[in-house]
């Protein structure tokens, strides 16, 4: 080892004059993260600028909630956002209330499938729009919706696409948001955020049970969730963490 | 005062070939006039040494086979001379329309931009040959003197102050704007050079031929008196090309777009504009088989939200439009309009946020529509309506100003929208769900809030009603949701419309 490490500084400084430190990796200037306005998960700083994010979890775990909160920042700062919406379930009146400037978010709405007669499916409507809008550059973030794309359906994204949608947004200021319900980029992703339902918080009538009119007299008021950043490659070496953040959301003022 | 005259020689042939490059490699004449007395007006170096020459009757000329004839068409003049206008303007604003295919320009002051009046002439005939134009110039201190210049020469010539008489010496009486019977009685006397005309004398030719004699006579010395007086170009920029036979394959008609683009964009360019709006028209051929189009005319608008001078990217934008939306028949002829408009200069500040180059986004959103449909992408707005999920899709034109309003905390949680809503079975206790069905699973309501009765445009035929619950549901494997399902007052049918996240 010491003759390597030897070889190497003598190897180094005979190239020093045409290619300084020749043999020892580039360190890179720390990611700027961006927020997701949820301050007990922006601690993680999971969602680095230039990375593949993933968000995943069940229905009803706040992963939608998440992204919300990332297009809010993102627009708010006078960056353009795009969702690729495969499923075509965002709602443009919850994301306005989260503070979305919705005029900055660029929404592809995949489903009618149409190519001069060829069928497309969702999936590969979403897998064209992505590669489109990551060649086209300058968006701030690019979330590809998968959150209600079966788990058989989405693991056949071969693992090649998403390491060409890592190097794709590796050295811009690009987050590229994957919402699924498993995870499927693999080791493409610097940040895995796995989201789960801690509870529900449920308010009750105070009312007597005899005079309430039916039985649905009662308020869902609030969705406890829980989020674990189950792999971060944001620092070299590479190094799996585990760190748990919980934070919570009000279904109130719907109602 | 220095005077460029422009001649375009040969005019009804240059127009009707300026578009088509490869007509213009083969021998080629334009004829006209009423039948039986349809004539060659015009004719390219090709028919010319094939031995065809200008006045000869059509039928004589179709004996040659190889000759390609086509009936001379003002409205491709009318363009030609167009685009050698907004040629000109791009080298002096004071241009004079004197004839379809002459014009005079003062080329004053140009002298330390572009050099000597012959490096200036020929800056000139470069830039015309650039949209397909060939040009005679003559340059001379006298509107009149730059004309008859530019109609004597075969490529530039300069006319000194003083030695105009003394060059034009040789140049026949016909370029003169003399009427046929004072040519006629000049011919007659032997007078054809302007060194006869000019060797007159004054009072002797003013007994014969009037006040309009001397003024030849003045013209032929290199003596004129003429103002300029310039014209407004057109804001009107329109190429156009008819196909001998009709054009099925759309890909083929790529060649042409890109040929009357660059021509367009070019006179764009001359007169610092760019493209705003792109109009085309196609004419479309009925009478073939497998016609799926009704119209004999097809036209398309692709307003740019940026304006441009990038022939790639328009000609991107008409392709994947026409892609989207075929013309259903074979196409007989193009015809493409483009509205002007300043281009957008903007400065980007320091702190502001770098957004996608406008240009590039636009055909990025051309594909995109291509993939997943005209109207599902753009910028979602909302409406001011009693809708359930009021909005529709707008334009994405990103403004890159950061909003004055910074976002606060997130609190609240989002909805996702099923579209369409999911048709699901209710088993109810005391007008309550217990136990819900959708999508071919089960589920067992924890906790049911409701009914929250929403209804809008009640007074339009849109009208709608519902009873909406919020529901907490646990699945067989123990999992739980919570859903927003509604039952329908008309229909009284239950649906789950979206999902809480």
């Amino acid at each position: 080892m010491r003759n390597a490490a030897n070889l190497r500084v003598q190897v180094e400084s005979m190239l020093e004059s045409r290619i300084p430190s020749a043999l020892t990796p580039k360190i890179k200037p720390p990611l700027e993260s961006m927020s997701c306005g949820i301050s007990d998960i922006d601690r993680f700083k999971a969602f680095g600028r230039g990375t593949l994010v993933e968000i995943c979890g069940a229905p009803s775990t706040g992963r939608t909630t998440l992204l919300h909160g990332l297009l809010a920042q993102c627009t708010a700062g006078g960056e353009a956002a795009a969702v690729i919406d495969t499923s075509d379930t965002f709602d443009p009146v919850s994301a306005s209330q989260s503070g979305v400037v919705l005029r900055e978010v660029l929404w592809v709405r995949c489903g009618v499938p149409r190519n001069q007669g060829r069928a497309l499916s969702r999936l590969d409507q979403a897998l064209g729009a992505i590669d489109l809008l990551l060649q086209n550059g300058g968006l701030g973030l690019i979330a590809l919706d998968l959150a209600n794309v079966p788990i058989r359906d989405a693991r056949q994204i071969p693992l090649s696409a998403w390491f060409k949608f890592r190097r794709a947004v590796e050295d811009t200021r690009t987050l590229l948001v994957v919402l699924a319900q498993q995870p499927n980029a693999g080791s493409s992703s610097a940040t895995m955020l796995d989201v789960s339902q801690s509870s529900v918080e449920i308010e009750e009538s105070d009312k007597p049970s005899v005079e309430k009119h039916i039985d649905g007299d009662c308020l869902i008021r609030t969705l406890r969730n829980r989020a674990e950043v189950l792999r971060g490659q944001m620092t070299k070496p590479v190094r799996s963490v585990r760190t748990i953040g919980e934070f919570s959301t009000s279904l109130y003022s719907y109602r | 005062m220095l005077y460029a005259g422009v001649h375009l020689p040969n005019f009804p042939a240059q127009a009707a070939l300026r578009n088509d490059a490869e007509a213009r490699q083969k021998p080629f004449a334009v004829v006209a006039g009423t039948p039986p007395q349809v004539r060659v007006v015009a004719l390219n170096s090709h028919a010319k040494k094939m031995g065809l020459w200008v006045g000869m009757t059509k039928a004589d000329a179709e004996t040659q086979s190889s000759v390609k004839i086509r009936e001379r068409l003002v409205r491709l003049e009318s363009l030609a001379h167009a685009a050698l206008q907004d040629c000109l303007a791009g080298f002096s604003p004071w241009c004079e329309d004197v004839a379809p295919d002459l014009f005079v320009l003062d080329i004053s002051g140009l002298s330390n931009l572009m050099g000597t009046p012959v490096q200036i002439a020929k800056s000139i005939r470069e830039q015309a040959r650039t949209f397909s134009l060939y040009i005679k110039i003559g340059v001379a201190h006298n509107i009149d003197s730059a004309i008859h210049a530019a109609r004597l020469t075969k490529n530039v010539l300069v006319l000194p102050t003083g030695g105009e008489a003394e060059i034009l010496r040789d140049a026949p009486l016909e370029i003169l704007e003399a009427t046929p019977e004072i040519l006629g009685i000049l011919h007659r006397w032997g007078i054809r050079r302007f060194g006869q005309l000019a060797a007159l004398p004054e009072l002797a030719l003013s007994e014969r031929l009037g006040q309009e004699g001397l003024r030849l006579q003045r013209l032929t010395r290199g003596i004129s008196t003429r103002i300029l007086s310039p014209t407004v170009p057109s804001m009107a920029f329109e190429e156009e090309m008819e196909f001998d036979h009709s054009v099925e394959d759309l890909k083929s008609l790529a060649f042409v777009f890109h040929r009357l683009l660059g021509q367009l964009v070019l006179r764009l360019a001359t007169r610092a504009l760019a493209a705003g709006e792109i109009h085309l028209t196609l004419h479309l051929d009925l009478a073939a088989d497998g016609v799926t189009a009704k119209e004999p005319f097809f036209t398309r608008t692709l307003k740019l939200p940026v304006p441009s001078v990038d022939v790639t990217l328009l000609l991107k934008l008409l392709q994947l439009d026409l892609e989207a939306h075929p013309p259903g028949a074979p196409v007989m002829k193009v015809v493409l309009h483009i509205e002007p408009m300043r281009p957008r200069v903007v400065q980007n500040g320091m702190f502001v946020p770098q957004g996608p180059e406008p240009q590039r986004l636009e055909l990025t959103l051309a594909k995109l529509r291509r993939i997943v449909g005209e109207d599902r992408v753009g910028s979602p707005e909302l409406m001011d309506r009693h809708l359930p999920v009021p909005f529709r899709m707008a334009n994405f034109t990103p403004s890159n100003s950061p909003s004055r309003k910074l976002p606060a905390e997130v609190s609240q949680t989002a909805v996702r929208i099923f579209r369409p809503a999911l048709p699901t079975s209710v088993e109810k206790v005391r007008g309550t769900p217990r136990r819900v069905r959708f999508s071919g699973k089960s589920y067992q309501v924890s906790h049911a809030s409701g009914p929250w009765r929403r209804s809008g445009e009640w007074w339009t035929r849109g009208h709608w009603g519902r009873d909406e619950w919020d529901l907490v549901l646990v699945s067989g494997d123990n999992k739980r949701i919570v859903v927003r399902a509604y039952r329908d007052l008309v229909t009284g049918h239950w649906s789950v419309e979206a999902e809480y996240d």
